[in-house]
């Protein structure tokens, strides 16, 4: 019998609109920048995740507007006098309602699933977790707005739910974070563990990390608790009915608050050690990029062996592979690490090119100079980034390719004549005397001895 | 008098001013109340106004528009009336509070925004009825909004989110006037479609 009132529901009632309004929306929004997801499975599920900023108040607005139905066609008081249980009435048009907007998001992933699957090679599971997560969350908003929508039946109360509902999931994370002007060095605030109560995702994930599933069941705790509180109070009669309705939500919340990590998305993450495995390309000098990342070597392959012959014709002891960056950005580490990993002097280390709108590499003029400046960089953790040691290396880079230093954008008209005038020193020089002087300037910068690298520059700039 | 009295009685219009006078208040005692900046940002201006233009966006059709047609006044003129008046009471509203320490500004900002939006509400009334008119311009508003949102020179980009443009930007401008007309147009030839007499009951 549910289950006619179910497909009847389903058909007749505005759950379809509401559906469709947020499959056009959510798309519309997440194909604007597919540049951000493009090949990464990982990235898809936290990019949908954050559409949830215009899904979710849409969701409550939907739900507003369902749960006023009955007042509106003025046939509540009717209905009121069957001698059915209230939540009898109440689970079809609830059910409905959670279909819909379930099937919306999982359309929305589906969709953009169509700039990720060409070029994806590592789908973790967690991702399908993720978008499960956000799925709920929608449910829980809907059955919230019904609730709402019954409980003020206007024409207003969807629209000012919306709102609400935009301000405490896309603006309140944010409000939270915004630097303590106040304090001498402005700072990011810790984010309070709450932040993760909201399931939008505005901080952002790097790629090599996953979101920790002891974190997605928590939400998920936090959310059916929700969803339920927003069930019991759109099937609830009398005073006593609704204020125990609102019991499970008070409950959710007291169990997960206390479990979940501070700071956010950031303490939510966590690095995933399958994505950060190395996946390499042996015909030739060896290049390496994260799992992850699988889908760019081909595009990659190319510029980085073309570096190693040039440092392989010039430098003594030439680095012999390539090998992409494993370390997490910095803006996504909770804990900067103060003592990164050092890597070997056979290998050059880059970081990740920007990633295109069909998952390409977008391998922009500056790839190549940025592989040239490699042999001389190694991560050394904090404080150990000198303004001279770039000049040194912009210099040694230039030395590699054989022509003048072409200054980087942004630079002062004084470092690029510096840089200028250190080629040239350099160059004067006789051609065994540079080899030696390079070649021990990268000993040095291995090692993380800043002014042995400096070592290359004329006396007056170092 | 009486006739006018009348119409806007069915329209249930004193409902649909306090909301919008009440919103307008409750985000300007906010913003008093909780922010230095003698200027209301141009996203909380664009809620605020959508929520507004919302309320009065209830008043486009009456309780029964089969009984409505059968008065022989001039419907055109009359719904053009009532939207302009609409826009001049928001704006109104509005710019009282730039005698204060927290006020909609600027003028051109508020004037664009207000006759956009209520522009795209008329243009959802005339195509699904008064009561579903506040679909397009609150998921407009709140795509706006949204944080990575912001003053941009892509095309895309300021259409997208013309309502938090700076004043000025042609796109967002003429974003807001096609808006605005053919909202007009539309709600003031066609009018709201006509209901089946089981939906019937009055929208607050």
């Amino acid at each position: 019998m549910t289950g006619r009132f179910l497909r009847v529901e389903l058909r007749r009632s505005a759950a379809g609109g509401i559906a469709l309004l947020m499959l056009v929306v959510g798309t519309a929004m997440l194909l604007s920048s597919t540049q951000f997801f493009a090949g990464r499975w990982m990235q898809l599920a936290v990019n949908t995740r954050s559409m949830l900023m215009v899904l979710l108040p849409l969701a409550l607005a939907g739900g507003a507007w369902l749960g006023r139905r009955e007042t509106r066609h003025r046939v509540d008081e009717l209905f009121a006098s069957t001698v059915r249980p209230r939540w009898h009435r109440v689970v079809p048009t609830a059910g409905a309602l959670a279909i819909a907007v379930v099937t919306a998001y999982v359309l929305v992933f589906l969709i953009a699933a169509g700039w990720v699957v060409p070029t994806s090679e590592y789908f973790p599971t967690a991702a399908i977790v993720v978008t499960s997560v956000g799925a709920l969350s929608l449910v829980a908003a809907g059955w919230l707005g019904m609730a709402a929508g019954r409980a003020v039946p206007r024409v207003i109360t969807a629209p000012v739910l919306a709102v609400i509902g935009f301000a405490l999931v896309g603006l309140a994370p944010e409000l939270v974070m915004t630097p303590d002007l106040n304090a001498e060095i402005a700072r990011f605030r810790p984010e309070p563990s709450a932040v993760l109560l909201v399931p939008v995702f505005s901080g952002g994930l790097d790629d090599l990390q996953t979101i920790v599933t002891r974190i997605s069941l928590l939400q998920t705790l936090w959310l059916v608790a929700l969803a339920t509180t927003g069930l019991l109070l759109l099937s609830a009669v009398g005073r006593r009915a609704t204020v125990l309705a609102v019991l499970p939500a008070v409950l959710g919340a007291a169990v997960a608050v206390p479990l979940l990590p501070a700071g956010g998305t950031r303490g939510a993450a966590a690095v995933d050690p399958v994505a950060a495995e190395l996946v390499c390309d042996a015909e030739g000098p060896q290049v390496c990029v994260t799992r992850v990342h699988a889908g760019l070597l081909p595009d990659l392959v190319g510029p980085a062996r073309q570096a190693l012959t040039m440092m392989a014709a010039k430098l003594p002891n030439a680095p012999t592979r390539a090998v992409q960056s494993q370390q997490v950005a910095y803006w996504a580490q909770l804990v900067p690490d103060s003592a990164p990993p050092r890597h070997q002097a056979d290998t050059i280390v880059f970081d990740t090119p920007t990633i295109g709108r069909t998952g390409h590499a977008e391998l922009s003029a500056d790839f190549l100079p940025s592989l040239l400046l490699a042999p001389w960089e190694q991560e050394c953790g904090e404080g150990s980034d000198l303004d001279e040691a770039y000049l040194a290396q912009v210099v040694a880079a230039a030395w590699l390719s054989g022509q003048p230093p072409t200054p980087p954008p942004g630079w002062e008209p004084v470092e690029t004549e510096q840089a200028k005038t250190a080629y040239e020193a350099l160059m004067a020089l006789p051609e065994a005397e540079q080899q030696r002087r390079m070649a021990a300037a990268r000993d040095a910068a291995m090692d993380c001895r800043a002014d042995g690298l400096l070592a290359i520059l004329p006396e007056e700039n170092s | 008098m009486r006739w006018l009295k009348l119409h806007l009685r069915s329209r249930r219009v004193p409902l649909a001013l306090t909301t919008a006078t009440s919103t307008i208040a409750l985000v300007w005692a906010l913003s008093l109340a909780y922010t230095d900046s003698p200027t209301i940002n141009a996203r909380t201006a664009s809620v605020t106004i959508v929520l507004a233009v919302i309320a009065l966006g209830t008043t486009l059709s009456g309780a029964d528009d089969a009984l409505d047609r059968t008065a022989s006044v001039n419907w055109p003129v009359r719904r053009a009336g009532h939207l302009l008046l609409g826009a001049a009471v928001i704006t109104a509203l509005l710019l009282l509070t730039t005698v204060t320490d927290a006020s909609f500004e600027p003028l051109t900002l508020v004037l664009r925004n207000t006759a956009g939006l209520l522009g795209l509400t008329a243009l959802g009334a005339a195509l699904f009825g008064a009561a579903l008119a506040w679909i397009a311009p609150l998921t407009w508003t709140l795509v706006a909004v949204m944080p990575f949102m912001g003053p941009s020179r892509e095309l895309k980009m300021q259409l997208a989110s013309w309502l938090i443009q700076p004043t000025g930007t042609t796109a967002a401008t003429v974003c807001a006037i096609v808006l605005a007309v053919t909202g007009l147009l539309a709600y003031a030839l066609r009018g709201c479609p006509l209901r089946p007499a089981s939906e019937t009951a009055p929208d607050q």
